[in-house]
């Protein structure tokens, strides 16, 4: 039996390049959709990882009870005093986040660049924070510092260029790092400065807490919700982020996934004729296996594994294609949350690729398998007797 | 026989194999009609839409509100005809579900402004009357399943109550886009309900039109000037130009959609003509005969090249029905900035692409039948 399945498959597989032209159509088919599945789901996971990379777990964020994102927030300076005298914090910082239009780098068009008013506080609550060319801001001067991801997204954000928000000029001055998080979108000043050119007053948008330890979390929660001085939501980074990237990852995941979809109807479509054809051409050769004695178990073997062994190499191929046109590519996208721009880059992961190919296996398996049927359904004598 | 039929009995010769690139076929001009109709908007912006709208935001940034004694002085300047102010409120129906856009209106002015928005006369009256009332329209109507008359609660992380309780809102009415070149459609309640409550102290941006669309950048230049050098200064521009600017900040999605396209049609390029070149082998036995009985060189080859773009034709067809269909119920399921947009150039283009790629897949099959021998062909046999 095994003896029959190996011979007919070794046949096969063999004789592939004396067909490869209709052999192409099911590697370039399934390699078309796989490489568009992985393209659209290495959007999705490096939207998410930005988000991701963010936490740090004995941090939280407040904003104003009812905001589900710092742009809709908004908070008195008096606030994070508070929050930093609580028990169980070790630090509170307050940090003001607002919107500025600056024109992206690859359209030209103007986009919303988050520009955030910092203190001293805001660095030593993120250990991850590293300058990485240039200097610091200098307090109360109309300088700031720039995220690596900005720099690349946004126009005119290099070392020495003066950036013009609101009629108001601003040196920048430095490029920051934070280990590839959501923070490197942005650009920092400092806080005062961003305050009064934003009119916004003494008010602020979020408080920034360090906790004394993980587990502290829910007693700093009770003791904020019976504050009756403070009108905020504390969230853990952990859930404050995923909520951040949900909406946004989400609308990728469902079109992909769509779009991924209807291709692999086609292809399996395309599967079926190439595998058709492969056996209608053979139609004699088979009835003569039948003939002189091997079994239907064998033919159907062969055939369905040649149809899967052109799909994993379609898959692998696609596969191929996603990672080295996408991986690491960066793009930009409107956050829908808090309306800003956050940049990131295509994440093809070892997960995503073991998922397509696992993929581009059931797709040559349906394309497979009612070519498969019919060779073993063909009756030997007609067979033999055609032409 | 006519010639009609006798393609048609030539492109079915072998049923399973041209029925399976149909399929194929027909797969690939669905995905082309979803994907351009997303990405039509972003290409397109509104044009067209009513050219001489207007719209005015903050300058620096369309988050920042504006006053409403602006629309005073808007007004004043010539060639203004109808003005409105409209807030961005970010409600939520349910958990979570942030695709939805609800906006806090005038409903004395609102729809003047929008005259492309057909709403019952009584239902309008009602809107204007009853203080919580709101207007949502059809599709997201049918979406949520409501009925008119009942209460709809919205929560708002920009404008929250002071209790923390939702907003609750009076669902008086419906109201559709007369055509499908709709703005934006939105979920619509009284600016004054919210400010009774929420002083929301200004407007999130004034939408006007204006006499004569030919001079729409004068006159935004006057309205700009009217407040240069204010704590409020203003940017306004043609409604498109707005959409357009906003939609290229939600990233490069045509070019997304071209790379997809582009890799599903290069797929059906290779399938389609071996399929093509499947037949012809089959048959070239037959062609030869054809020859001896007096078709010529190029009307054979024309057989086969029009046999291609029928087969890609049909198959278009199909393709573009289906797709318009499924986008059309897609729409009420799109978030508000993704819209589907139905256009006869998409369709036109489909067209354009099933004849260019039979002519292409037809083309090696066509140029061999009219160097066929008829000696050889027949010999062969």
């Amino acid at each position: 039996m095994f003896e029959q399945i190996f011979s007919i498959t070794g046949m096969n597989l063999r004789n592939i390049p004396s067909r490869w032209s209709t052999s192409l159509v099911v590697v370039v088919g399934i390699g078309g959709v796989v490489a568009v599945l992985v393209a659209m789901l290495a959007m999705a996971t490096g939207l998410e990882n930005v988000f991701s990379k963010s936490i740090a777990s004995d941090r939280a964020i407040a904003v104003r009870t009812g905001s589900d994102s710092e742009m809709s927030s908004n908070l008195s300076l008096e606030a994070a005093r508070i929050v930093a005298t609580l028990d169980g914090v070790a630090m509170a910082t307050p940090e003001l986040y607002v919107v500025a239009d600056v024109p992206k780098k690859n359209t030209g068009t103007p986009a919303n660049m988050v520009v955030r008013g910092v203190e001293q506080g805001s660095f030593d609550i993120r250990p991850e924070f590293e300058l990485s060319h240039g200097r610091m801001f200098e307090t109360g001067r109309n300088e700031v510092i720039v995220g690596v991801k900005a720099l690349a997204e946004f126009a005119g954000l290099d070392i020495g260029s003066r950036l013009v928000v609101r009629d108001t000029a601003w040196e920048v001055v430095g490029v920051f790092e934070t280990d590839g998080s959501v923070d490197e979108s942005e650009v920092w000043a400092d806080m005062t400065v961003v305050q009064s050119a934003f009119r916004r007053g003494q008010s602020i948008t979020a408080v920034r807490v360090l906790l004394e330890s993980i587990d502290r979390y829910d007693s700093v929660l009770a003791l904020v919700e019976d504050d009756p001085r403070l009108p905020i939501n504390l969230t853990r980074e952990e859930e404050w982020y995923a909520s951040q990237a949900e909406s946004s990852t989400q609308v990728i995941r469902i079109f992909g996934v769509a779009v991924a979809v209807i291709m692999s109807i086609g292809a399996i479509f395309a599967a079926l004729n190439t595998m058709y054809s492969a056996v209608t051409s053979r139609t004699f050769e088979i009835a003569t296996l039948r003939a002189v004695g091997f079994r239907g178990g064998p033919i159907l073997v062969s055939v369905l594994s040649e149809s899967m062994a052109l799909a994993i190499v379609g898959g692998l191929v696609g596969a191929a294609l996603a990672y080295l046109a996408f991986n690491g590519f960066t793009v930009s996208t409107l956050s829908q949350q808090s309306f800003s721009m956050v940049a990131f880059e295509f994440s093809v992961t070892p997960t995503l690729i073991v998922q397509s190919l696992v993929l581009s296996v059931v797709l040559g398996f349906i394309g497979g398998i009612f070519p498969a049927f019919r060779a073993v359904f063909l009756p030997v004598t007609t067979a033999l007797r055609g032409e | 026989m006519g010639k009609f039929q006798f393609l048609m009995r030539c492109m079915f010769r072998r049923k399973l194999r041209t029925t399976l690139t149909m399929l194929s076929l027909i797969t690939a001009f669905l995905l082309f009609m979803l994907l351009r109709s997303i990405a039509f908007v972003f290409d397109a912006g509104w044009e067209g839409v009513e050219e001489g709208r207007l719209q005015t935001t903050s300058k620096y940034s369309m988050i920042d509100m504006l006053p409403l004694t602006h629309i005073d002085a808007i007004e004043t300047v010539a060639g203004v005809i109808d003005i409105t102010h409209s807030s961005w409120f970010g409600g939520v129906f349910d958990e979570g579900d942030t695709n939805v856009a609800t906006f806090a209106i005038d409903p004395e002015t609102y729809f003047d402004v929008y005259s492309e928005f057909d709403v019952d006369p009584e239902q309008l009256e009602e809107f204007r009357a009853i203080r919580t009332a709101a207007l949502a329209p059809e599709s997201m109507i049918e979406r949520y399943g409501w009925e008119i008359g009942q209460k709809v609660p919205v929560v708002s992380p920009i404008y929250p109550t002071p209790s923390g309780e939702p907003w609750v809102f009076d669902l008086v009415g419906s109201y559709r886009a007369s055509s499908q070149n709709d703005g934006f459609l939105a979920f619509l309640f009284q600016y004054e309900y919210i400010r009774e409550t929420f002083d929301m102290g200004a407007v999130g941006w004034f939408v006007l039109t204006i006499d004569d669309p030919s001079r729409s950048d004068e006159i935004s230049r006057q309205i700009d000037e009217l407040f240069k050098n204010s704590s409020d200064e203003t940017r306004t521009m043609t409604e498109s130009e707005a959409a357009k600017q906003f939609m290229a900040q939600l990233g490069d999605i045509s070019l997304m959609m071209t790379g997809i396209l582009s890799a599903v049609f290069f797929t059906m390029v290779l399938l389609t003509t071996n399929t093509m070149l499947q037949g012809y082998r089959e048959r070239t036995s037959e062609l030869a005969v054809l020859k001896t009985l007096g078709f010529t060189d190029f009307g054979v080859a024309a057989y086969l090249l029009a046999e291609a773009v029928l087969l890609c034709g049909i198959s278009a067809v199909i393709g573009i029905g289906l797709g318009s269909l499924i986008a059309a119920g897609a729409e009420n399921y799109m978030p508000p900035f993704v819209p589907v947009y139905f256009a006869w150039e998409t369709v036109l283009w489909a067209g354009l692409i099933a004849v260019g790629l039979g002519l292409l897949v037809g083309l090696v099959p066509a140029v061999s039948a009219s160097r066929l021998s008829i000696v050889d062909a027949l010999h062969a046999r």
